[in-house]
């Protein structure tokens, strides 16, 4: 009996420490095959007194029990544990497998947050061709032939006379030509200015301009609207301030600043020490343009403004030159 | 412009640090660009020509800081005989120079200027050339009037005539440089030749010289546009015709010039003779304007005092008239060219009151614009397709608008029907593009010289031609792939980028936005891949591309593996009405599928299989599938999957192979496939 007791406790203990189906496999056969410890004691059954030979059956038979359902609760645990692909050789750090997506570009990102920020205003949007004339890109915006002011735009002009648009304000002037106030929109879209490439200039690039126009918008209106913009663009935190400027359309004219976010105003290269960056321009419509456009500037009131888009992703990213956004390196466009 | 502190201090009273005054500057609305201790350097904006000099940034200053301006001395002491018996003036062309003024100085003499004099000019960034000369540019920057100064001696007939250029004349700039003049030009000219063109540069044939021992002193308005213009076609700015374009002071015309005549006489020795020539045309009367006072709240949206706005106009140099509710605002000569209207003014106490006094409200504007909902959708839908297209592997790209020759050639496109720049800046961007495909190419190159082995990218945007001399507009979206798109190890024969593949991106692109008549035809003479791609349409309308891109082409950007392209014009896309209706009766029986493997004869298309399949099928199949194409030495198998399903019933195996059986021998007889069994 004693014999049994001991086969007992040695099965068991060996039984937990069973790692895997194969090692299992190995038990069973070393305890309950033909040959196994199991039936050695049921062939040593002969050399038991009569007497206790009933007990000591009874006793071999719930050994047997024992192990059995021990092993198959083990054969079932350690089946769970079993990995399910059939390959146990699992290498976790090898890499997954599928598509690896690209990304769009950081200017259509930043656009898109721009846009956003504003048709969550009630802003609608406007579109309108990149190749203009001369009226619609210069003259309807109050920037007459032979002006200097007309040089604050570079201008490629094409072989028709027609010119590439210098910003998207020929799309203000179209949108109110076709829309009675009060109305609010904004115009995203590529602009081209006669610059050769270089860290700061490029031909072509992204404007957002926007508009209001209805019977009582002041330059209060224009400041508190693009205050509100540019702290959610760049931070509530972010103190604003308003700098008199001068654009052909508007009048008063302003250039936005925000606060460097940079350096938190200290003063760093990106703000030239100023603790400022300039962000957009902007300000009340020029009472000329509304003429233009068929408005009466007497009863009608407006503001516009306009960022470029590089320029807000160059500052927002920490990018010296302007020419990475349309070199395409997939190392650069990954990044966004 | 370079302003030195101390040349500021001499014409206002300020006792400010340098810095506030600065400060103060640039809140008011003149930018400065760069401070030392001892300069303030600002950028004058194109409107405000009168700042273009120490004065006018001293009456900023006196504004912005409510200071005063000190007193102009200008004590003239005049000899000899009346200027009218040493030199005559004819003005011929009173509308583009409607004043114009000279003096005598005789018996100078030629030198340096004082030292106190360069240092200043040096300072104001201006090189000093002789005491002459420094002392008109000297006087320029002070006061923002250009001078000019002739040697009386070698005026033939010591005579001064203001006329336009005569067809082909020429002159002699003192850059040296020859100018071909035309009629639109206005030129100061003597009894016989021309020797200066007006308001921009003066002629090396009456220049000052150590020699010179008269001279005539010229102060001048010529008109702004016509400078501008003469400025333009020359392609000569300088300093004067800078000033010019903005206007100059109508007013200031004669005090610049005693102030110089006095300076030369003082510091070369010479004697101004007595009077001043003055030929004006027309009477100038300054403007008076209205301001209604209570329209300054309706443009800021903030009150700004009456005192207040009186004090800031006074101290810009305005004179005003109260009439209660309104000022009556004498414009000063100086600023004639900008303020014109109510809201000039408005503007100018605006950004002296501070543009922080005015408190920030906002205005919900309620817009109902018809175009709206288009564009919106568009752009929502554009911006569904870019994510989808950065999903599928493919990065966004932003290639240049423009291209050059070269590209054109590299990517093999005819460049008949690009619209060409009248003014390109580089031999890279002298035509509009036509296609989107070319600069993804080249970007490709430049990603694969930089190391990558994989690329794939996508762009958006306009495209252009032209068409019987109108230029046309086209948005739409290019895609290019070459190598692959995933990661990790795939099974290489399982998925392969190819043509398949890219074209089932552009199927995607179809299904985004609902588009059901969409066909692919066989490319014969595309101009990027001969042969190897398709040409997409709907209704007889060509709307894209998609193909392998020419392998000699290809090689042309560094590219020796199949590239793959396409493009789809997006305007067509966003004219479509999406379909919004669904089918929300969905089958609920059982499918049955049943395959179909076949050996095809040449030409067959898989398009006609699937047609003759779905015909002959009849209401009971749901669903065709192509599973496996094989393309063996001497013929091709596909494989099918056909999908039988009824929304009545659960479909009988009689009513499937009935179905099933008249399609393979439909297949047989009319396709002329053979079935393998």
């Amino acid at each position: 009996m004693e014999s049994i007791a001991k086969t007992e406790k040695q099965a068991l203990e060996e039984l937990s420490a069973l790692k895997d189906q194969k090692s299992a496999e190995a038990f069973k056969n070393r305890y309950l095959g033909r040959k196994g410890l199991v039936s050695a004691l049921f062939s040593g059954i002969a050399s038991v007194p009569p007497e206790e030979k009933k007990a000591y059956g009874a006793a071999l038979n719930e050994l047997k029990t024992k192990i059995e359902s021990a092993l198959s609760a083990k054969l079932g645990s350690l089946a769970k544990d079993k990995p399910q692909n059939a390959d146990a050789q699992l290498d976790v750090t090898m890499p997954g497998k599928g598509i690896r997506a690209g990304r769009t570009h950081v200017i259509t990102q930043v656009m898109d947050e721009f846009i956003d920020i504003f048709l969550s205003m009630g802003y609608a949007v406007a579109q309108g061709p990149e190749i203009e004339s001369d009226y619609y890109n210069f003259e309807a915006l109050n920037i007459p032939a032979h002006h200097p002011s007309k040089d604050m735009w570079s201008t490629f002009y094409l072989e028709n006379g027609s010119l590439l648009r210098t910003h998207t304000s020929p799309v203000q002037v179209r949108f109110m030509e076709k829309n009675k106030p009060p109305f609010a929109a904004i115009f995203p879209g590529k602009v081209f200015r006669r610059d050769a490439p270089d860290v700061t200039h490029l031909p072509v690039f992204h404007q957002v301009e926007g508009l209001a126009v209805g019977d009582k918008i002041t330059m209060s209106d224009l400041k508190g609207t693009l205050s509100a913009f540019l702290k959610k663009m760049f931070g509530k935190e972010r103190k604003v301030r308003f700098r008199p400027s001068y654009f052909p359309f508007t009048e008063p004219s302003a250039e936005v600043d925000v606060e460097c976010f940079i350096c938190s105003g200290r003063g760093c290269r990106s703000c030239k020490n100023t603790g400022w960056l300039e962000i957009l321009g902007s300000g009340m419509v020029d009472p000329n343009v509304f003429k233009a456009v068929g408005y009466d500037p007497e009863r009608v009131s407006g503001f516009a403004f306009g960022a470029g888009i590089e320029r807000i992703a160059m500052l927002k990213y920490g990018i010296t030159d302007i020419r990475m956004f349309f070199e395409n390196d997939v190392r650069f466009l990954r990044q966004f | 412009m370079k302003i030195p502190f101390d040349w500021l201090k001499e014409i206002v009273e300020v006792n400010e640090p340098v810095q506030k005054v600065a400060e103060a500057l640039s809140m008011s609305g003149t930018e400065v660009s760069s401070l030392t201790d001892s300069v303030i350097e600002v950028d004058i904006l194109p409107n405000r020509g009168d700042c273009l000099s120490i004065r006018g940034v001293a009456r900023e200053v006196c504004a912005a800081l409510d200071k005063k301006m000190k007193p102009q001395k200008a004590d003239i002491k005049e000899s000899g005989e009346d200027v009218l018996k040493a030199a005559s003036v004819e003005v011929q062309a009173p509308d583009l120079c409607p004043r114009y003024m000279a003096r005598v100085i005789k018996g100078i003499s030629v030198g340096d200027s004082p030292a106190w004099m360069q240092k200043r000019l040096l300072d104001a960034g201006v090189r000093p050339i002789n005491n002459i000369v420094d002392i008109t540019n000297y006087v320029m920057i002070e006061t923002g009037q250009p001078l000019h100064a002739f040697d009386l001696n070698m005026l033939d007939g010591r005579k001064v005539v203001i006329r336009k250029a005569r067809a082909g004349e020429k002159v002699v700039t003192l850059d040296g440089a020859e100018r071909q003049l035309s009629a639109d030009d206005l030129v100061i000219a003597d009894a016989n030749k021309a020797v200066a063109v007006a308001g921009v540069m003066g002629a090396g044939n009456s220049e000052i010289g150590p020699g010179t021992k008269d001279i005539l002193l010229e102060s001048a308005f010529f008109s702004p546009v016509s400078v501008n213009r003469t400025s333009k076609n020359l392609k000569i700015r300088t300093e004067a015709s800078v000033r010019f374009e903005r206007g100059a002071d109508f007013e200031g015309v004669r005090s610049s010039l005693d102030r110089a005549a006095a300076l030369i006489a003082e510091l070369s020795g010479g004697s101004v003779l007595k009077g001043a020539i003055d030929v004006v045309s027309g009477s100038r009367k300054p403007a008076v304007l209205k301001l209604r006072l209570d329209r300054i709240a309706k443009v800021l949206g903030a009150e700004i005092p009456k005192t207040k706005a009186v004090s800031i106009l006074a101290n810009l140099g305005f004179a005003l008239k109260d009439s209660g509710a309104e000022l009556e605002v004498t414009v000063p000569s100086w600023r004639a060219a900008d303020i014109e209207r109510e809201i000039d003014l408005i503007e100018e106490l605006a950004r002296l009151w501070g543009f922080g006094n005015i408190a920030e409200t906002f205005t919900y504007v309620r817009t109902e614009s018809a175009e709206d909902d288009k564009v919106l959708s568009a752009r929502n839908k554009e911006r569904l397709l870019k994510q989808r297209l950065a999903s599928l592997g493919f990065s966004e790209a932003k290639t240049y608008s423009m291209a050059g020759p070269a590209l054109f050639k590299k990517a093999g496109i005819d460049m008949s029907s690009a619209v060409r720049i009248a003014n390109p800046l580089i031999e890279d961007m002298t035509h509009l593009r036509t296609s989107i495909i070319p600069g993804l190419l080249e970007a490709a190159q430049y990603n694969l010289r930089h190391g990558a082995f994989d690329v794939a990218l996508f762009e958006t945007g306009t495209v252009f031609g032209k068409k019987d001399g109108a230029t046309k507009e086209k948005h739409v979206a290019g895609g290019l792939l070459y190598g692959s798109v995933f990661k990790g190890i795939i099974e290489k024969d399982r998925i392969r980028e190819d043509f398949y593949f890219l074209k089932g991106i552009v199927d995607d692109i179809f299904d985004l936005y609902g588009s059901c008549c969409v066909e692919y035809l066989p490319t014969t003479d595309h101009k990027i891949s001969t042969g190897l791609g398709a040409e997409i349409f709907c209704k007889g309308e060509k709307i894209g591309f998609v193909g392998t891109v020419r392998q000699d082409i290809a090689a042309e950007f560094d590219m020796t593996r199949p590239v793959y392209v396409f493009e789809v014009n997006m305007d067509y896309l966003n004219s479509l009405q999406p379909d919004a209706s669904k089918d929300l009766d969905l089958a609920r029986f059982p499918a049955v599928r049943r395959d179909i493997a076949m050996y095809i004869p040449p030409g067959l298309t898989h398009r006609e299989i699937e047609e003759r399949i779905m015909t002959d099928g009849g209401s009971l199949v749901e669903a065709v599938e192509l599973f496996d194409r094989y393309a063996g030495k001497d013929r091709t198998s596909l494989a099918y999957s056909v999908v039988y399903r009824s929304k009545d019933k659960t479909l009988t195996d009689e009513e499937v192979n009935f179905a099933h059986e008249k399609i393979l021998s439909s297949l047989e007889s009319g396709l002329k496939v053979e079935i393998r069994k």
